[in-house]
């Protein structure tokens, strides 16, 4: 019962992955609320699953031609390094506190998300209303 | 001139990847999300290609990690391939409806959950 539970949640992080929305901010979440899986094996779980979808994405892209390499060669060695010592440090730390960095972290991911939906919002309904008023004088 | 700019997009690069590492490294997510409107925003490339582009760094990142927790045993190897079984299907039902919603909708939805989320672990 509980296998099917978690594939049922990983589901639905999956969802968000395959739209292009970071799907591991919400297997993490769901992983530790319903799941109660210490944060550091949460973590784990997401790295290695998203690896494993990022594979399968990233021959689609290359064969499509979608990716810069510039970009990745500039961004890759940096974040690779930066990364190995930042999970390093990660299995040193409480899995609590851990968790409580995660929290405010994706809390202001979310701000920051929320802002940019409102506005671009603002910005369609403009957008809407000009083309309105410029129909309506061209009537 | 034109020399300068290219220089300074690169130091801006780098930049990107060690605020990006630290972070996919410490919380085992999130790089993306930081990675996506930065390179957006520095490389001027459309919203596909800084998607896959995003993706091709953040994979590199992940693999990287995943060494590190497969040498220091903090793997659940049970727990990755359930995982990975409702991933899969979530990110096709994903690729699916990303095309029948709009954007800022999305965007919405996924600051509502994350704030959320993020407030009940806090809690909880």
């Amino acid at each position: 019962m509980q296998i099917l539970l978690l594939i049922i949640a990983s589901t639905f992080s999956g969802i968000f992955a395959g739209m292009g929305m970071g799907g591991g901010t919400f297997l993490i979440p769901i992983l530790s609320l319903f799941f109660g899986v210490s944060q550091l094996i949460c973590q784990s779980t997401n790295v290695v699953c998203f690896l494993v979808l990022a594979i399968v994405c990233f021959v689609v892209y290359a064969k499509n031609k979608l990716i810069d390499y510039k970009v990745v060669l500039c961004v890759v060695f940096p974040s690779v390094i930066l990364s190995t010592v930042a999970s390093i440090f990660a299995i040193k730390v409480s899995s609590n506190i851990l968790q409580i960095c995660f929290s405010c972290f994706i809390i202001l991911i979310g701000i920051f998300y929320f802002i940019k939906a409102v506005l671009n919002i603002k910005k369609e309904k403009e957008k809407e209303e000009f083309e309105n008023r410029k129909y309506l004088k061209v009537k | 001139m034109e020399n300068n700019g290219k220089v300074l997009d690169i130091f801006k690069f780098v930049g990107i990847g060690f605020l990006s590492g630290i972070i996919n490294g410490f919380f085992g997510a999130g790089g993306g999300l930081l990675l996506v409107p930065m390179i957006t925003f520095v490389a001027k490339d459309d919203s596909k290609k800084a998607h896959a582009t995003t993706l091709a760094c953040v994979m590199f990142m992940c693999l990287a990690s995943s060494i590190i927790y497969l040498v220091k045993k903090q793997l659940n190897f049970k727990l990755i391939l359930v995982c990975l079984i409702g991933s899969l299907i979530g990110a096709l039902i994903g690729t699916k409806l990303l095309k029948n919603l709009k954007n800022n909708i999305i965007d919405l939805v996924f600051s509502l959950v994350l704030v959320v989320a993020g407030v009940c672990m806090i809690i909880f």
